[in-house]
């Protein structure tokens, strides 16, 4: 049983960090952002700066 | 929904007029005002214009324009009335209208004004955020928005950077400006310091210039009262046609009235003539009527029926209006001609742009207004009479155009505070600020009361810090007996006891040394005395050949390199922005705290807050030698000039403090619910697997042959040999491997690989890295080894976060990767020369 928590476990780290690595590569700041290319913030869905 | 999108035939009711004061006006007044119904009657050929009826009278209006009419169509109402059960398909039209001015009761607001007036506490006190503010300038570099409710309305803010002007020299000027123009706010409140006004007011001249709503915000009212000076602000609101509300927002004082201020400005600006009588277009209509009696704007019907005022000072019409800052008649005659041009043959440029605030701007050559310029046909035209303006400026004047606009501007403002300002004459002559100035920025005293504050504050972490910490040790061992005595051995006991509790509890003992840290962190910038370090510091960062500028991102990166490397985008010079962001990373950000806090403390118990003071000092000092080698090498080129801002000194209010202290502390539990956790298992994972064959204690993942054989083992190994001149052994190695993906996460390693060994489990770490020892029974860690980890930590590699930072400024790879390799390299040379030395 605690054999089958730890399976599991290890099976949710690690597609947190593959979701984590693809995330972190594929965000490309549009062209002419008034962000500056930042990724930081979360006002820039809501006011599209980007 | 926009009035462009409304289809032919459809109705639907005017919500609020966009764009700056001279389209709202002409808008407002061909009729389309708040709660009016508007009809889409047809398309032009070409789709543009579309002829719409308001008011029963017919208009046309351009597709860019009707863009900034916002509107609720009859569709839309129907949809909201369903959401709210109501079955009847038939849509009144004074539904329609009255979900408009619902709907309207929703004001974008923009906080603008100079570096160090209060936006950001402006913005903290009302939105209930806990956004980072310092009393030095450059704090805020990005937009940042929250939410606000007051007398039935709901405001949307958004706290800008620090500008003190809205010309486009720098990148925190041309994105508020871009941001003005573009998102439009419905109104703006400039925020200025009372304190300082002739400079502060210089930015509210360019906002009356671009004709936007504003509300000017005297904050820090209270240093104006305290200092005796007297000022008429309501004389001075009508001289600029704009109203001055006194604030102070670290006490929220004047907040209520400042944020009415905003709603009868929003409301009445438009629709109420200076005499306090409703424009044509919004007269005789009850909905309007009992809109403007429920939210008690002032108005006059005729002679009768006047209205009390919206509680508060000001009766909007009698303030609020549109003024023209005089340039003088050189100037003023260049500005009319260029102006007429663009009247006659550029109209368009109106929807989005103030033609004259156009004017101004070519004649003081503003490459962004160029541009928009050059985009025009008749662009040849405009800058061959914008360059005969400025040479006859030049032979009139005897000065520049743009000099001679920023001089007649002043002049405005020296006029209008002539006629409401008055200084107290009795004022001394030394002010607590100066006499304070004169011990802390002296050109010899300076220096050794800097380092005296900062040992202090080194010191009180360990020697405060070290209570706390070990009732969170206690803690987390009562937590490892539970675990110990209710589960039954297996895998899921191991990784909960050695991975989770290993690492992550390996790192939050260090919490409360993080919070008193940054507790005098706070009060350093809150009281003012971090712009005099940066001032005394300024001067040999000169010497170094640094931009005096990037001191205050190499001071951010004290707390996040990543948010540091943004705020060099307030830096102009490209080669001064690119040597700030590749150095920042050797500034010694929090998430490395918990290494030398461990280490030190460990190691050095007697002496731990010089090592800690130390790191610090390395940290700068390795920045400078490296910004000076990249000058010379890579960036060559000259430096811009930068006045360094000395802020008066301010007594913090400890709910500040605390918030930024707490702000930290959060930021470092996220970090131990995400990344350090994670981090843990993954090693944990990689030490406990594959496992032994006939491991000596199949229990616990620590014993030296499971542990050797193991992934983990395997790795460290590998790489032990490249980091074995250092004094590492491969326990180290592995941790500095994890430490790529966060710096806390080497502690949670070692954590994780120190664990579980049955008679050490209850011993903390640090009596564990004491006791460990290599195959020839020598210990692993010596002073020498202790300090070379600790300088590695300092300097190698930056963060993934802090990678991607980099790429995202610099916009390239390159750089990303050239401060990766560089920090590798340079890590590895100096710790090897700390081993050998110590």
């Amino acid at each position: 049983m605690q054999q089958l928590f730890v399976i599991l476990i290890g099976v949710f780290v690690f597609g947190y960090v593959i979701y984590k690595i693809y995330r972190t590569i594929t965000f490309k700041p549009p062209p002419d952002s008034t962000c500056g290319g930042c990724s930081s913030c979360a006002l820039k869905n809501k006011i599209k700066c980007v | 929904m926009k009035l462009s999108e409304l289809k032919t035939g459809e109705k639907a009711s005017i919500v609020k007029v966009s764009g700056h004061g001279g389209f709202r006006k002409r808008i407002i007044e061909m009729g389309f005002v708040k709660g009016k119904v508007v009809e889409s009657l047809l398309d032009a050929p070409l789709n543009d214009p579309v002829k719409y009826r308001v008011m029963g009278y017919e208009v046309s209006l351009r597709r860019s324009e009707a863009q900034l009419i916002e509107v609720v169509s009859e569709e839309e109402a129907l949809k909201v009335r369903r959401t709210k059960d109501v079955l009847s398909p038939v849509m009144e039209e004074i539904e329609v209208r009255k979900q408009a001015l619902n709907k309207r009761k929703h004001i974008k607001v923009a906080l603008v004004g100079n570096p160090n007036c209060g936006k950001t506490t402006l913005f903290n006190k009302v939105s209930g955020q806990h956004e980072h503010v310092g009393n030095y300038s450059g704090v805020t570099v990005d937009a940042r928005q929250g939410v606000f409710e007051q007398d039935g309305y709901r405001f949307e803010i958004v706290d800008l950077p620090g500008t003190y002007s809205l010309s486009a020299y720098s990148p925190e000027e041309k994105y508020v400006r871009s941001f003005i123009v573009d998102e439009m706010p419905d109104v703006v409140i400039n925020i200025v310091d009372s304190s300082n006004l002739e400079r502060n007011l210089f930015l509210t001249t360019q906002l009356i210039d671009m004709h936007l709503q504003t509300v000017v915000a005297l904050n820090m009212y209270d240093e104006l009262q305290k200092s005796g000076d007297k000022l008429d602000y309501t004389t001075l609101g009508k001289l600029l046609g704009i109203p001055f509300v006194p604030l102070i927002a670290k006490t929220g004082f004047g907040v209520v009235n400042l944020f009415r201020t905003v709603i009868k400005l929003y409301e009445g600006s438009n629709i109420i003539s200076e005499s306090g009588l409703l424009i044509p277009a919004a007269k005789d209509d009850d909905l309007l009527d009992s809109y403007h009696h429920e939210i008690k704007i002032h108005h006059q019907h005729g002679n009768k029926n006047r209205f009390s005022d919206l509680e508060g000072e000001h009766k909007i019409h009698e303030i609020a209006r549109h003024i023209h800052i005089n340039h003088g008649p050189g100037l003023e005659k260049s500005i009319l001609r260029l102006r007429h041009l663009l009247v006659s043959e550029n109209h368009h440029l109106q929807t989005k742009y103030s033609l004259r605030y156009l004017s101004i701007h070519l004649l003081e050559k503003d490459k962004e207004i160029d541009k928009l310029i050059s985009q025009e046909s008749n662009a040849s035209e405009i800058f061959r009479m914008r360059d005969e303006e400025i040479n006859r400026i030049a032979i009139e004047l005897k000065t520049d155009a743009e000099a001679a606009i920023t001089d007649a501007k002043f002049g405005f403002i020296a006029g209008a505070l002539k006629e409401t300002f008055s200084e107290n004459k009795k004022k001394p002559a030394n002010s607590t600020t100066s006499r304070l100035d004169a011990i802390v920025t002296h050109k010899y005293w300076g220096y050794p009361v800097f380092i005296l504050f900062i040992y202090i504050m080194f010191q009180s972490t360990f020697s405060l810090g070290k209570y706390p910490m070990g009732w969170i040790e206690s803690l987390v061992a009562w937590l490892n007996d539970v675990i110990h005595n209710l589960m039954a051995d297996g895998p899921l006991k191991d990784l909960l006891v050695d991975g989770v509790l290993g690492g992550v509890g390996g790192v939050i003992v260090f919490l409360p040394n993080i919070l008193i840290l940054y507790f005098f962190i706070s009060f350093m910038e809150d009281t003012g005395y971090m712009a005099r370090a940066a001032f005394i510091m300024d001067k040999i960062m000169h010497r170094m050949g640094l931009h005096g500028k990037s001191f205050i991102p190499l001071i951010m990166g004290f707390g996040c390199n990543v948010p540091a490397i943004m705020a060099t985008r307030t830096i102009e010079n490209r080669n001064s922005r690119m040597i700030t962001i590749l150095i920042n990373p050797l500034m010694s950000c929090s998430a490395r705290l918990p290494v030398y806090l461990l280490l030190a403390g460990t190691f050095f118990p007697r002496y731990a807050g010089l090592v800690l003071f130390g790191m610090y000092a390395a940290g700068i000092l390795l920045a400078i030698i490296i910004a000076r080698l990249l000058k010379k090498f890579l960036f060559r080129g000259d430096e811009s000039p930068f006045v360094m801002e000395l802020p008066p000194y301010r007594v913090p209010t400890l709910k500040s403090m605390w918030n930024h202290t707490w702000e930290k502390g959060q930021q470092y539990l996220r970090k131990m619910g995400t990344i350090i956790l994670v981090g843990s298992i993954i090693i944990w994972f990689l030490g406990y697997y594959p496992r032994s064959t006939q491991p000596e204690k199949p229990s616990t993942v620590n014993t030296t042959g499971q542990l050797e054989n193991s992934y983990i083992g395997k790795i460290g190994h590998a790489i032990q040999p490249v980091l074995a001149p250092l004094g590492f052994d491969w326990k180290i190695s592995v941790s500095l491997l994890s430490g790529v993906a966060a710096k806390e996460i080497v502690v949670s390693t070692l954590g994780v690989l120190y664990s579980g060994n049955a008679d050490e489990e209850t011993a903390s770490l640090s009596a564990k890295m004491k006791s460990e020892v290599r195959p020839n029974g020598l210990p692993v860690y010596d002073g020498g080894t202790a300090l070379a980890f600790m300088i590695f930590v300092l300097i190698y590699f930056p963060c993934l976060a802090t990678v991607v930072a980099i790429k995202n400024e610099t916009g390239s790879w390159k750089w990303a990767l050239f401060a990766a390799g560089y920090s590798l390299v340079l890590a590895w040379m100096v710790a090897f020369l700390v081993q050998s030395i110590v």
